[in-house]
């Protein structure tokens, strides 16, 4: 964040960071595009039984001094919706989703890497597998998270989740969302934030991705219990995703735009290599 | 050697700002050039 012009932009923008959409990647382009002293992160709780469908940033930011909540530029956390309601003056959100069988199996397989995760031990026992994950109840967010995160609907018991939460959950995407995404599209998502924004760090490479290495097998059979159990989060991607097709055809500097960003970040990718690299060497020395 | 480090991350962050400005200046001109 060394050298990032004041965010311009009067509303506050809030990034509600949907789990294993590569929004840790997202998150430290922003981090480059707003100083330091206008970024809020809300912390999620270290332990959560709800993934990243966490309401306690909501409770936390509402509990601090309207100074305080007036300063951030940007918000940023793994929440629902909500959050917009403690904050004084105008804000808007973005968000990204990602297709819900990647999602889901890119939060298996972050299970079964973090020893840390509470059903880490079970999932490398072997105790708990993917159609366990996904269907015994035991990760709300494997039952349309990415509905309920837009909804802002935790309370929803896992498997009783409605057409109604789906129809709330695109409501408050037209109402309240100047940006939403999608994973599979990442450049056009930084072009679009880019252009309502106003931030101009955009290249970057990947961070955080998993290691090719720990791909789960995965049949036909599991990618459709996946679908089966996540139908509302099915439909709200293809909304999004269309949606976002008719935001890219309104403007007709994006194409020209998405383009120069690509050819770019092409060039930039072998600093970003090492840039990347070197930072991160600095934050593992100074925590270890 | 925290604070070391952390100037070392905030150089290399600054410096990221000037290839990324530098970068897009030369895409948008020769893409004007076309």
């Amino acid at each position: 964040m060394g050298d990032a012009r004041p965010h311009r932009d009067e509303r506050a923008a809030i990034f509600l960071h949907v789990g294993k959409t590569a929004g840790w990647t997202l998150r430290q382009i922003l981090y480059r595009n707003v100083p330091r002293r206008q970024v809020m992160r809300v912390r999620p709780p270290v332990q959560r039984p709800r993934g990243f469908l966490n309401d306690e940033p909501l409770r936390a930011f509402a509990a601090l001094p309207e100074a305080e909540r007036a300063r951030p530029r940007l918000l940023v956390s793994h929440m629902i919706f909500g959050i917009h309601e403690s904050v004084p003056g105008d804000s808007t959100y973005f968000t990204m989703l990602r297709e819900p069988v990647a999602r889901a199996l890119s939060q298996y397989r972050h299970v079964l890497r973090r020893p840390e995760h509470r059903l880490h031990a079970a999932a490398a026992a072997g105790e708990l597998s993917l159609e366990r994950y996904v269907t015994g109840g035991v990760a709300l967010e494997m039952d349309n998270g990415q509905t309920r995160a837009l909804a802002g609907d935790i309370e929803t018991p896992f498997g009783e989740c409605t057409p109604e939460m789906l129809e709330r959950a695109k409501r408050n995407l037209d109402e309240r969302f100047a940006v939403a995404g999608v994973t599979e599209r990442f450049d056009e998502m930084l072009v679009a934030l880019g252009r309502e924004f106003g931030w101009r760090r955009l290249y970057y490479v990947r961070a955080n991705a998993a290691p090719e290495g720990q791909r789960v097998p995965v049949t036909e059979a599991d990618r459709q219990m996946i679908r089966d159990r996540n139908a509302l989060d099915c439909e709200l991607y293809r909304y999004v995703v269309q949606r976002f097709d008719e935001t890219v055809a309104r403007d007709p500097r994006f194409a020209a735009e998405l383009r120069r960003f690509q050819r770019g970040n092409r060039l930039y990718r072998p600093w970003g290599r090492f840039a990347y690299g070197a930072k991160q060497a600095a934050v593992r020395r100074t925590r270890a | 050697m925290r604070k070391l480090l952390q100037a070392l991350s905030d150089a290399v962050d600054a410096l990221d700002g000037v290839v990324q400005g530098t970068i897009r200046r030369f895409v948008e001109v020769t893409d004007r050039r076309g």
